[in-house]
């Protein structure tokens, strides 16, 4: 009892002498921030130190206080001892609460193992990545974060933050703009094949039989065996303008998309390949991939057809291979084939050479997807197209 | 002489084939109804022997209107007609009740696919008889 009271007594100075040094230190700081220090003491292991703030250091300090960069600097473990009123102002935290709090608390939870990755490794020359951080109103604000190690391992890291919100805001503008000219361009192919199947294709089927009931009629006599030899011609003629608008019109919306998974749709354009360009292809869909809005499924239907035409076009075999698959995050789609092959690396550099599968890949970029060729000469080609779980419905 | 409810939404292709039934056929054609609801109207109104319907109409389809007349009117035969030759078009047709399919490039063709079913039997034009859609 007597020690517990001794304990007691003790507790108030010790509460009044923290107090006193947080004052003192707070006082420190905030003369460190407003550049009233020159030089201060520092007590280590071997003694005590003098570090000297040079006369050339200040602009430095201004240059970085007023720059419209956040810049923060961290102890190895990742804990703040330095922010610019910038980044301040970006996460909408005051730069005091920021010192001494843990940087990665700052990344957007489900952003924290990327971070961490090159946060660990940041090198001399800096490692740079886009990630989230949260403002204390708990919103994401979008930046692109470069990290550069500051003399050895032990040394600090400084992370200078560029807010991305406008270039972020930009894309999700220029992905919603693409999406409604898709959705545009959808309209309209469905409306040209209807014009070719319920009017122009209707006027042929008319004509053909017109020209039929004349050829049916005795008129050998009537004209010239010259004329009446033409009729033939006219009607092959005929039936192969009839078998083009069919074609065209089917190939412009093909009616299996419109309210159907994309395997059903691949079963269709297999049927098809085999019958108008002799392509056997192998489909293994793992799953039918029916939650994707009917845009969406149009385009992965037209890249995987382009992708298609390019083995009947190149690769010099008549076998494909097309894989649907639903993953953990995105839809999984790989177009195969063990053809020529061809330079990838070197011909998707070339737009010319290019053209029509860096249209592929720039559409599907837009829309979020994404295409990766992979091919070397005499080695087949491997297509893998991915669609995050949030791009399925645009 | 029979009397056919022809289905088509195409006015010169309806003239073509009024004119072919008519005098490849020797049949009548009752009525031309643009859509399926005209067709549901006609056949309220008078009797026929045959519904002639093309397969894709404004609105309702010829397959679903097949599928209603085969519930109202179970006795009416009922004949595809189409530009599209997709087996799965063919497959759906049969399905709802329809008694043949023949294809609009051959009129001909269609003359004879109206006769065999009138005649009681079924009728597939040789393309799609023949697997080749």
């Amino acid at each position: 009892m007597p020690k517990r009271s001794r304990a007691q007594e003790e507790i108030p100075d010790e509460t009044g002498e923290l107090k006193s040094r947080l004052e003192e230190t707070e006082e420190t700081l905030r003369a460190i921030q407003e550049y009233m220090v020159d030089a201060f003491v520092v007590n280590r292991e071997h003694g005590i130190q003098v570090v000297t703030l040079n006369e050339s250091e200040i602009p430095y300090r201004m240059m970085v206080e007023s720059m419209n960069e956040g810049a923060v600097t961290l102890i190895p473990d990742g804990t703040i001892f330095y922010c610019n009123s910038r980044f301040s102002e970006m996460i909408r935290i005051d730069s005091e609460k920021l010192v001494s709090t843990l940087f990665q608390d700052l990344i957007a939870p489900e952003e924290r193992s990327a971070f961490e990755a090159i946060f660990t490794q940041p090198g001399r020359h800096g490692k740079r990545g886009e990630f989230c951080l949260q403002r204390s109103d708990a919103k994401c604000v979008p930046v692109q974060l470069s990290i550069y190690q500051l003399g050895d391992e032990t040394s600090g890291i400084a992370i200078i933050a560029t807010d991305i919100s406008e270039r972020v805001q930009a894309e999700e503008k220029i992905r919603s703009l693409a999406s409604e000219l898709a959705r545009a361009e959808q309209e309209e192919r469905h409306r040209i094949s209807q014009v070719l199947h319920d009017d122009l294709q209707q006027r042929l089927f008319a004509i053909k039989a017109q020209l039929a009931f004349l050829k049916d009629m005795d008129l050998k006599d009537k004209i010239s065996a010259a004329v009446y030899s033409e009729f033939a011609n006219i009607q092959a003629a005929l039936s192969e303008s009839i078998a083009i608008t069919r074609n065209l019109s089917i190939d412009l919306s093909p009616i299996v998309l419109h309210g159907e998974g994309l395997a059903e749709a691949m079963t269709w354009l297999a049927f098809r390949m085999k019958e108008q360009h002799s392509l056997q292809i192998d489909l293994d869909a793992k799953d039918s991939l029916d939650h994707l809005d009917s845009h969406m499924r149009m385009l992965l239907f037209q890249s995987i057809r382009e992708l298609l035409f390019n083995v009947v076009k190149h690769a010099g075999v008549l076998q494909a291979k097309v894989t649907l698959e639903q993953k953990e995050d995105h839809a999984h789609i790989t177009i195969s084939d063990d053809g020529k092959g061809f330079d990838a690396e070197a011909i998707l550099k070339d737009p010319h050479a290019a053209h029509g599968l860096l249209i592929i890949q720039e559409r599907l970029n837009i829309l979020g997807c994404s295409l990766k060729m992979t091919s070397k000469p005499g080695e087949g080609t491997y297509a893998v197209i991915e669609v995050p779980s949030e791009r399925m419905s645009s | 002489m029979c009397l056919i409810l022809l289905v088509e939404d195409h006015k010169l292709m309806a003239e073509v084939l009024v004119n072919a039934l008519h005098k490849k056929g020797n049949f009548k054609v009752a009525d031309v109804a643009g859509t399926a609801e005209e067709a549901l109207v006609c056949l309220s109104e008078r009797e026929v022997d045959l519904a002639l319907v093309d397969v894709v109409l404004p609105h309702t389809s010829g397959i679903d209107l097949v599928s209603i007349i085969q519930e109202r009117y179970p006795q009416l035969p009922c004949l595809m007609i189409s530009g599209r030759s997709a087996s799965d078009y063919v497959k759906r047709s049969l399905d709802a009740g329809a008694r043949g399919y023949v294809l609009k490039d051959d009129i001909f063709d269609v003359v004879k696919g109206v006769r065999h079913v009138l005649d009681g039997g079924t009728y597939l034009s040789k393309q799609i008889a023949d697997g080749k859609t």
